[in-house]
């Protein structure tokens, strides 16, 4: 117990030191939109200058972590080492963000974040197929019903589970010739069942079901340590994650999910590297219609859509067709400098952040002649992020009409810290909705003209380009 | 408290708590939160600014944890943007779990204020409530399977077999048993009235029941063998009131003039490490009970306690399994490494490491390794468990109610029976595996075939 006592005046001192990290860290947020936070030692000089106002601050769960972690490294049956200290602030990160139970905030291990990186310019690597982490609410069972009627408890949030979902394939990757669609759920990776969250959820669902109560304890022995097996046996979507984003080279068996009455499909699928070309396939079609390809929101997307916009208004086109499938992308400000070709100076879109702050986020002014003539986007289910944004927002304003399917829906925003080992944690921070106030996340973006074959959207696209009804 | 009222309960939730409790003992406690750790491949979801200018150049600088947690929790207290909100104290909770979870030591974990008090209640063998064991009958009803003796269950006239209909006027219809549990549970000394369908009578009774403090039953104790006089005695747990109730149910069974007895350690899980000395004290004569081992090597045998040398020493089997873990292994190691009795049953869990309980400010606490213990021989038995001395696999059909279709029970019965001249030796063949003998076998031929002598045992 004595040694409680020392602790006690440790970390009264400590917590001024971090207190004073904290604020720091804050004000240098305000300055800078980039947002990065460094480790950088605290100096105990300046904490006799800054004077703290500690009213209102929560310093408990602070004093908390601090005890945990002295108490550790006083009375842990090994000496704690520089690694296993680095774990531990791994796993502290990770378990802290994880607590929050939302796909978009996580935490980056250095080699992830490398690859993130490159990720920005079109550089992919693994199986060539983006993926998703979907959160299906699960239906309450009959017993949780009852609960909730007889018991003043507060309601519990609805237990949903993860699910890994290919959102895109990019073409010409090894998925794509494996035969990977969107949609896909991959059900398990190398004969390993991928696990949601919480692993246990089946287990406790399965002690909920009578004939499961009721069942000759052998035959419940047996059947519970089938799933303990298969947990134990089983991936986790970050190791998951970490395969099919591999350059190992090695082939990947990925089995998807059965689409009743269809059985399980098994692929296998080579990894390795590929780049992706962010415009491409810039022609003139049907005689007098332009057609571009923007396959990926990234770094140098803008760019490369300016050479091909000059090309399109050096010629005499009717209409210019810009094919969004299967695009998605990092680069929402991409997609506001693309729009100036088509809504110079207005509203892109508004960006809902916490505690009811707004940015709106206008399209800067015309790099040159507007385009004034019909836009079409072809677009469809795996029409993702950027390029939903730049379909959605344009649509809104009347500018362009969609072709093709409904879009993905993930008009999130999110914010990427750099923490200063190389390692990163992305945080949910808000969402955009169109200029015209239309919010399309989760829901995905509805499309003028239905066509789903290639065929269809391509001939859609050009007739209404050539009727009279698309005057843009 | 969970472990308790599970073994009062039905039997399908015994066995979460031994999938949840056994197969891995802590893991789901602590696997929760990195489990929940999963990162889509989904990467590239942010606006550009957030991350202009150069990729940091990783260094092989370790971040430090608590100022790092700090700034990611002022990052998300001013910017996260989702359906929850920011709750600073289950983060927390949660970041000290991962942190733990980091160390991969499964018992090194943390304890919220709510686990943290039923964990107290469970080393104190104490709970304030009526004193009834409750069970949920076919038609989902909750019922008393048994009032306690000496409780105030009984004394108010409840009686086995009663369907609690409402507690305190509210019907119950329909919720958890465990949660009928928590609403009879009170503060000591407040009243609660239960409604009562008894099978028979025609009006539901009413019993205000005032709540006092009753002892968890941590022994059960009972005749294995009438005619041989062989008793038994079972131990759930090691807590406070343990070793009271053991003292007290062999005085009971020496009335009857016991001969042998069966000691059973199966599914006990441990529990405080006192009470495995006081315990190990009660078999073993001289010498330690265990060697607690701390940081830096030093080895502090802890030494039986003579004054729990109060009973006469009985020819002794020792019922282990794979749960029998901790404090049910230094009690077992003791006696096996000591020879005074013979353990019956299949290798134990393998937990030979000591925990120590820091309580935090804020209600919560850390349990962190803190010691290894050793057998007298000076043995670690961590992750690799002890093998009993007769091996005896559970029948697929072992009912732990049942004792008739208790095989391994037989077994130890047998194993007294022999110590005490009633059966032959041979009566034992039958438990020595046929694969140990045909190795046993191997080497000796081969000895003969080489010319080597091996020495006679």
């Amino acid at each position: 117990m004595r040694s409680f006592h020392k602790i006690g005046i440790g970390v009264l001192i400590g917590l001024v030191f971090f207190l004073g990290y904290g604020l720091r860290i804050n004000c240098d947020n305000r300055q800078r939109s980039s947002a990065v936070i460094s480790g950088a030692p605290l100096g105990g000089t300046q904490v006799a200058s800054n004077r703290l106002d500690l009213a209102g601050v929560d310093i408990r769960p602070l004093k908390t972590l601090y005890n945990v972690l002295s108490s550790l490294r006083e009375h842990y049956v090994d000496q704690l080492t520089i690694e296993d200290e680095g774990k531990m602030t791994y796993g502290a990160i990770k378990a802290m963000l994880a607590s929050l139970n939302d796909p978009e905030t996580r935490f980056i291990e250095p080699d992830q974040r490398k690859l993130l990186a490159e990720a920005r310019e079109g550089k992919f690597h693994g199986i060539g197929a983006i993926m998703s982490i979907k959160q299906i609410v699960r239906p309450p069972s009959e017993k949780d019903k009852n609960k909730s009627q007889s018991q003043e408890d507060k309601p519990k949030d609805p237990v949903s589970e993860e699910h890994l979902i290919v959102v895109s394939v990019l073409p010409g990757s090894p998925a794509a010739k494996a035969g990977l669609k969107p949609g896909d759920e991959i059900a398990a990776i190398n004969g390993k069942d991928v696990l949601p969250f919480d692993p246990y959820l089946n287990v406790s669902d399965l002690m909920k079901q009578d004939s499961v109560r009721n069942m000759e304890r052998p035959q419940l022995i047996k059947m519970l340590d089938t799933e303990q097996k298969r947990i134990e046996d089983g991936i986790t979507m970050v190791d998951a994650e970490k395969l099919l984003m591999s350059d190992s080279k090695k082939p990947i068996e990925i089995k998807l999910a059965a689409k009743p009455p269809a059985q399980p499909v098994t692929l296998t699928i080579q990894t390795g590297e590929m780049t992706l070309d962010p415009v491409s396939d810039v022609r003139v079609i049907d005689g007098n219609i332009g057609f571009v390809r923007v396959g990926f929101f990234g770094a140098d997307t803008f760019e490369k859509f300016a050479a091909a916009m000059k090309e399109m208004q050096s010629k005499r086109l009717k209409g210019l067709v810009i094919d969004l499938r299967g695009s998605m992308g990092p680069d929402v400000l991409a997609a506001d400098n693309m729009a100036s070709w088509f809504a110079p100076r207005k509203v892109m879109s508004i960006r809902i952040r916490s505690r009811g702050r707004k940015d709106l986020i206008r399209i800067p002014s015309a790099n040159g002649m507007p385009w004034t003539k019909p836009v079409v986007m072809l677009v469809d289910g795996s029409t993702a992020k950027a390029a939903e944004l730049f379909a959605a927002s344009l649509k809104d304003m009347n500018v362009a009409k969609l072709v093709g399917e409904k879009t993905f829906g993930d008009f999130s925003d999110t914010t990427l810290i750099d923490l200063a080992d190389g390692s990163a944690i992305i945080m949910s921070s808000g969402k955009y909705v169109t200029g015209a106030g239309n919010d399309y996340h989760r829901k995905g973006v509805p499309v003028n003209v239905e066509a789903s074959s290639d065929e269809s959207q391509m001939k859609e696209a050009i007739k209404l380009l050539s009727g009279s009804e698309a005057k843009g | 408290m969970k472990r308790f009222v599970i073994y009062s309960l039905i039997a399908v939730l015994a066995m979460v708590a031994f999938v949840a409790g056994f197969v891995a003992p802590d893991v789901r406690a602590n696997g929760l939160s990195l489990e929940k750790l999963a990162a889509s491949v989904e990467m590239m979801p942010q606006r550009l600014e957030s991350i202009s200018g150069e990729t940091p150049d990783p260094s092989s600088r370790t971040l430090p944890l608590v100022e790092t947690y700090s700034a990611v929790m002022e990052r998300l207290k001013s910017d996260y943007y989702g359906t929850k909100t920011i709750n600073e104290q289950e983060l927390t909770y949660d970041a000290i779990r991962g942190t733990l979870h980091s160390l991969g030591d499964p018992y090194t974990r943390f304890m919220d204020p709510e686990s943290y008090k039923k964990m107290r209640e469970e080393n104190e063998g104490n709970f304030t409530g009526i004193g009834a064991q409750l069970d949920t009958n076919k038609n989902d009803e909750v019922y008393i399977k048994e009032p306690l003796p000496d409780t105030p269950a009984m004394r108010a006239g409840v009686k086995a077999n009663d369907v609690i209909t409402a507690v305190d006027g509210k019907s119950i219809k329909g919720m958890d048993i465990l949660d009928v549990v928590k609403l009879i549970r009170g503060k000591e000394g407040s009243r609660v009235t239960l409604t009562l369908r008894r099978p028979g009578a025609a009006k539901p009774i009413e019993k205000s029941i005032v709540r006092k403090t009753v002892q968890f039953q941590m022994v059960d104790s009972r005749m294995a063998d009438e005619q041989a006089k062989i008793g038994y005695v079972r131990l759930r747990q090691f807590n406070e009131k343990s070793d009271e109730q053991f003292d007290a149910a062999l005085s009971a069974l020496e009335k009857k003039q016991i001969k042998g007895l069966i000691f059973d350690l199966r599914g006990n899980p441990g529990g405080l490490l006192s009470v495995a000395v006081d315990i190990g004290s009660r078999f073993i004569d001289s010498g330690p009970v265990v060697i607690i081992q701390e940081r830096g090597g030093q080895k502090n045998p802890i030494y039986v306690e003579e004054d729990k040398h109060n009973h006469k020493r009985y020819p002794l089997a020792v019922l282990v399994d794979k749960s029998s873990a901790s404090a049910s292994e230094i009690v077992s190691g003791a006696v096996k490494d000591d020879e005074v009795g013979t353990l019956v049953g299949t290798t134990t869990f393998g937990k030979g490491r000591v925990q120590t309980i820091l309580p935090l400010q804020d209600g919560s606490a850390v349990a962190i390794t803190t010691a290894k213990y050793l057998t007298p021989k000076g043995v670690d038995i961590h992750k690799k468990g002890i093998e009993p001395n007769v091996e005896v696999e559970a029948a697929e059909d072992l009912d732990p109610t049942d004792p008739k279709t208790d095989n391994q029970l037989a077994a130890a019965i047998e194993v007294v029976k022999v110590k005490l001249g009633m059966l032959p030796k041979t009566a034992l063949d039958k438990y020595v595996k046929p694969t140990q003998t045909a190795e046993a076998a191997k080497p000796s031929d081969k000895n003969k075939k080489t010319g080597v002598k091996t020495p006679e045992k």
